[in-house]
């Protein structure tokens, strides 16, 4: 198991991961992909995208890429085109459409702003059949952020975040938010701590979540010495902020409430 | 060379004044140093806040581009003190709200940079402050990216409210100074003076002394210990000189007495002596001729005095002498004088008799008829020869007496004496016993009387 580094997500995922493995399987992690070099193993899973990356240009070993996002999986697929899977990070389009109509079913026109070649057609699909819109628009520069966003919101009813390091990171987050609330619109993320930051909700899988899977997948791999396919994650949680809900007047269930509806019309489980 | 000498006062200011007031005005300048420091950086840090709150509060505002929420935050930053001017400025930079009484916004931006946050030529402070992007921690899954700048305030203070403190600072230290002098210039006018008086007293008083005025005594009404002990010192010390003094004078005035009394007075009869009798009669003479009075000169020698001497000893002749005198003195007047001439030799002088010669001539006549008549009655003698009890002796002595009036000028002192010897010994020649006046031959014989 290779770690791009030391963060407290990825130890977490570690060591659920090692907990939940067949015993005869021995493990040895390597925090920081960095120190990677070719060796002999049965299968190498990586966590993240920098790990992903060293890993797969290194070596032409059996590889499952954890923890990246669905987009990073096609740029690792030109590096390695066979004995390569993937557990994503981020949640299914559909999944996050239900989430949107569980909690916010009257805001039907759902803002998106990205940047690089995205393609919006599974959502805009998604969206299409619930009867919801999507506002997608593309950011022109790092510097017309402020008017893109203003120009969206103004015509949204709801603001997507997508993990685009680009527009939604550490510096950006803030600002975001600020614009969003001030035309009233909630942000919905795609993580824990977007809650945390000010989104309104997020669905999200717990590294927890994503290690058990992970160890499963390879639990089958040493039985068949099969990969399965690249795959969503199955298991997921959701994340309200109350305060930001009652302070855009918003009436928001419990995050468990919104879980069991968004799973009895998605069909997934916990 | 002579020294230079200053008074009490002038010592005090100098020696124990300028000291002070040098370490006051060291200290005062080192103080007002220190406090306009502070003043200063008080001034910066105050700013460097303002500026710090104004790029947190602002950060929206450069994000959005919203220069009415900007202009808002700038003109509530005016109202605090000593703020002249704010300008924002994005990333790019572009100002996008200069408000105040902001110098030239453009040349300011060139003065301050991130590099060079503080410019300060006096005038004008300008504080630069980055305006930074609030990091908000996402949990992202790879490295965090670095904190990105979106603009910059610009804030520039005024050093005038700093200056009116300085100016006010410095303006009470100066005004407590010079009250501080002046008080202790007052104080030690009143200490000098409280010595000085006293001292002076105590000198004049010792000027006073060595002038020769003992009884001079000095009280000094001060509360200072050592002008007390000095006045007292001084007075013990006058009191002592003028007991001495006063001693020492009593002992001259006996000596004088004394010497007086040897060379004026005969010290076996307590008679004045020739000298003494020589000053009366010229006295005398002066009188007699302003008032136009006849005096008379009385010259007595005892007959037989020899023998007496010659046979009991001169501690005899002594007692006989010591009588005659007593008995002489007693037939005259207080104003006349008796004296005694020498060995049995007296001379009696009798002052202002009358105007009238022959008057004069009866008058005298008269004292000396009544001294050779008591001088003549017996004389009882006690003596105690050596080793033996005591001798009454009787004695029969008489007196042979010359006598001489005397008025005019033209003749001497020593004429009436010899003019009165004369007569003597003419009343010796003619039998003793009997009384005779010069230039008169006529002897009154004791049965005439």
């Amino acid at each position: 198991m290779v770690l791009s580094d030391s963060s407290a997500l990825y130890l977490n995922f570690a060591k659920t991961f090692s907990h939940n493995l067949p015993p005869e399987i021995r493990v040895d992690l390597l925090q920081h992909a960095e120190d990677f070099d070719a060796q002999k193993t049965d299968l190498i899973v990586t966590v993240g995208v920098r790990a992903a990356y060293r890993v797969a240009e290194k070596t032409t070993q059996p590889l499952l890429a954890a923890m990246i996002p669905s987009n990073v999986y096609a740029d690792l697929q030109e590096l390695r085109h066979s004995q390569i899977s993937a557990i994503y990070l981020d949640q299914p389009w559909g999944r996050q459409v239900e989430l949107l109509r569980a909690v916010m079913p009257q805001r039907k026109r759902i803002g998106v702003l990205y940047s690089g070649s995205q393609d919006m057609s599974v959502l805009r699909s998604e969206l299409d059949r619930y009867h919801a819109t999507l506002i997608a628009r593309h950011l022109g520069s790092k510097d017309t952020l402020s008017a893109d966003l203003d120009e969206l919101l103004a015509n949204s009813d709801v603001l997507l975040a997508v993990p685009d390091s680009e527009i939604y990171n550490a510096n950006s987050i803030r600002n975001i938010l600020l614009s969003s609330y001030r035309r009233g619109i909630p942000l919905v993320g795609f993580s824990e701590a977007y809650v945390k930051a000010g989104a309104l909700c997020a669905i999200f899988s717990t590294p927890e979540q994503l290690a058990l899977q992970a160890a499963s997948a390879v639990a089958a791999f040493a039985k068949s010495g099969k990969l399965p396919d690249a795959q969503f994650p199955t298991k997921y949680s959701i994340a309200v902020n109350q305060q930001v809900a009652r302070t855009l007047g918003l009436i928001l269930q419990s995050g468990d409430a919104i879980l069991l509806q968004v799973e009895k019309s998605s069909g997934g489980s916990r | 060379m002579m020294d230079k000498k200053y008074s009490i006062r002038t010592h005090v200011i100098w020696f124990t004044l300028m000291p002070l007031m040098v370490m006051l005005i060291l200290l005062e300048a080192f103080l007002l140093h220190d406090r306009y420091a502070d003043l200063d950086h008080a001034l910066i840090a105050r700013g460097q806040l303002l500026a710090r709150q104004l790029a947190a509060s602002s950060e929206y505002g450069v994000f959005s581009g919203n220069r009415m929420f900007l202009s808002g935050i700038a003109q509530s930053a005016l109202q605090e003190p000593d703020v002249k001017g704010v300008a924002v400025m994005n990333a790019k930079p572009e100002i996008l709200v200069s408000s105040g009484d902001m110098s030239d916004t453009k040349i300011a931006m060139g003065l301050v940079s991130p590099q060079a946050p503080v410019f300060d030529n006096g005038d004008v402070l300008l504080l630069y402050q980055p305006i930074l992007a609030t990091q908000v921690e996402l949990n992202e899954p790879e490295a965090k990216p670095a904190v990105q700048q979106d603009g910059a305030i610009v804030l520039e203070m005024s050093w005038e409210g700093t200056q009116h403190q300085k100016f006010n600072l410095l303006q009470f230290t100066l005004l407590m100074t010079a009250f501080f002098l002046l008080v202790t210039l007052y104080l030690v006018q009143i200490t000098s003076r409280r010595i000085i008086l006293p001292i002076t007293k105590l000198s004049d008083a010792i000027h006073a002394i060595g002038d020769g005025h003992l009884d001079t005594r000095v009280t000094v009404a001060s509360d200072i210990r050592e002008l007390c002990t000095l006045s007292l010192g001084i007075n013990q010390m006058t009191a002592d000189l003028q007991h001495e003094r006063a001693i020492l004078q009593q002992r001259i005035n006996e000596a004088t007495n004394q010497l007086h009394e040897l060379a004026f007075f005969d010290t076996l009869t307590l008679l004045p002596n020739r000298r003494l009798l020589n000053d009366r009669l010229a006295q005398a003479l002066s009188a007699c001729s302003r008032g136009r009075y006849h005096g008379a000169l009385l010259f007595l020698d005892l007959d037989n005095f020899k023998p007496l001497n010659d046979q009991f000893g001169h501690a005899v002749g002594d007692l006989l002498l010591i009588e005659a005198a007593r008995r002489i003195s007693s037939c005259v007047r207080e104003e006349d004088t008796v004296s005694r001439f020498g060995g049995d030799e007296f001379v009696v002088m009798l002052e202002c008799l009358d105007a009238d010669h022959d008057q004069s001539v009866s008058l005298a006549y008269r004292v000396a008829e009544k001294i050779r008549s008591l001088l003549a009655e017996t004389y009882y003698l006690t003596y105690q020869p050596k080793g033996q009890q005591n001798i009454l002796l009787e004695h029969h002595c008489t007196s042979s007496i010359g006598v001489v009036l005397f008025m005019d000028h033209h003749a001497s002192q020593e004429d009436f004496l010899h003019r009165a010897d004369a007569a003597m010994y003419q009343a010796k020649k003619e039998g003793r016993n009997r009384i005779c006046f010069y230039q008169q031959v006529t002897i009154f014989s004791p049965s005439d009387g």
